[in-house]
């Protein structure tokens, strides 16, 4: 079997107050199941897109110039894109490498399968999840895609690695959503046992 | 956050770091003209040289403080939003596009230790990726 590897398009150092707790590296991955109406990345889905492509000690070698930082104050690395869980298998082998003393963290939308959120569940330290919104219409016209995938694995990962390791992104989308239709769904997601929530609005470049 | 304040909080983390292990770090005032990206050659050796350092305490079975020794250095700031940031480190990392080469984000500041890596990857294996979704 193939070493995993991690199509990177994106690597940058000496992150703060961005991806969670004390200093991070993230590492962007090419591949997205969404096509979102305002997606900042659009490299991270097209296909004549250049990555590198790194295996889990390559991107190690790269990140760990930070190592002093990110013991010193509780950092580590963030894997973004594009969506990252499309590379479970990477992430997995990358927390072997780097062991436990880095924190890791997962930007995702979550709507993978769900085998590929089961991998990681005992290696990840935080998800931060963009739900988008939890009506499911509004998620289709928005992302052109179903939203029941990423529904179930949230409450999946709710249950099996517990609120405090989920932060839940709740947009706010122009054009998509109002702001009824986001709290409405905060209210969902806190039923569904969600404790941690960043609203906001989405950045529009026309 | 802008570069020189990226510097200065990394300055102090450097700092406590050494403090904390009872290293000698002399911090000169930095001289850089220009634009600042939070680190540079000369914060880069300040760092691998707190590395030597603790190596050498811990060879000698001393005690090294490290972990969450600056935790509070970075807790308690708030950045720039995380897209707009995260769409800031993809341009940065296609700006030498149209020649065909893919650049560090950090421009002239080297990411790594080249020496640690192996050639193929320093050369950059940079192909078209097929929608090779692995899991």
């Amino acid at each position: 079997m193939n070493a995993p590897v991690f199509p990177l398009i994106g690597f940058e150092r000496l992150r703060m107050a961005i991806d969670g707790r004390g200093v991070t590296t993230l590492a962007a991955a090419w591949g997205c199941p969404l096509r979102c109406r305002y997606c900042l990345n659009p490299q991270s889905w097209r296909e004549d897109t250049l990555v590198r492509r790194v295996t889990p000690e390559e991107l190690y070698a790269m990140a760990r110039v930070d190592d002093l930082y990110f013991r010193a104050t509780g950092g580590g690395v963030t894997f973004g894109g594009g969506e990252p869980l499309l590379r479970a298998q990477f992430i997995r082998a990358f927390r072997g490498v780097c062991g436990r003393d880095w924190h890791l963290t997962v930007e995702t939308c979550l709507n993978v399968p769900e085998e590929n959120v089961r991998a990681v569940l005992g290696q990840v330290d935080e998800f931060v999840v963009d739900i988008k919104d939890t009506d499911g219409e509004i998620y289709r016209r928005y992302t052109g895609a179903d939203s029941a995938q990423a529904r179930s694995n949230l409450a999946l990962l709710l249950r099996e690695a517990g609120p405090e390791r989920v932060v839940v992104r709740v947009p706010a989308i122009p054009g998509y959503n109002t702001p009824e239709d986001q709290e409405r769904s905060r209210e969902r997601l806190a039923a569904l046992g969600a404790r941690r929530f960043d609203l906001f609005p989405y950045i529009v470049r026309e | 956050m802008n570069g020189k304040k990226k510097c200065k909080i990394l300055k102090e983390i450097r700092a406590q770091i050494a403090q904390a292990n009872d290293i000698s770090l002399v911090v000169n005032e930095c001289t850089h003209k220009g634009e600042c990206r939070g680190t540079c050659p000369r914060c880069e050796a300040e760092v691998r040289y707190l590395e030597q350092e603790l190596e050498k305490r811990r060879q000698l079975g001393k005690r090294i403080a490290l972990a969450g020794v600056s935790v509070g250095v970075t807790v308690a700031l708030s950045g720039c939003s995380v897209l707009e940031d995260m769409a800031w480190s993809v341009r940065e990392m296609f700006r030498g596009r149209d020649d065909g080469d893919i650049i560090d984000v950090m421009g002239d500041v080297p990411m790594y230790d080249p020496t640690e890596l192996p050639e193929e990857f320093l050369m950059g294996e940079v192909e078209a990726l097929p929608p090779d979704f692995e899991g």
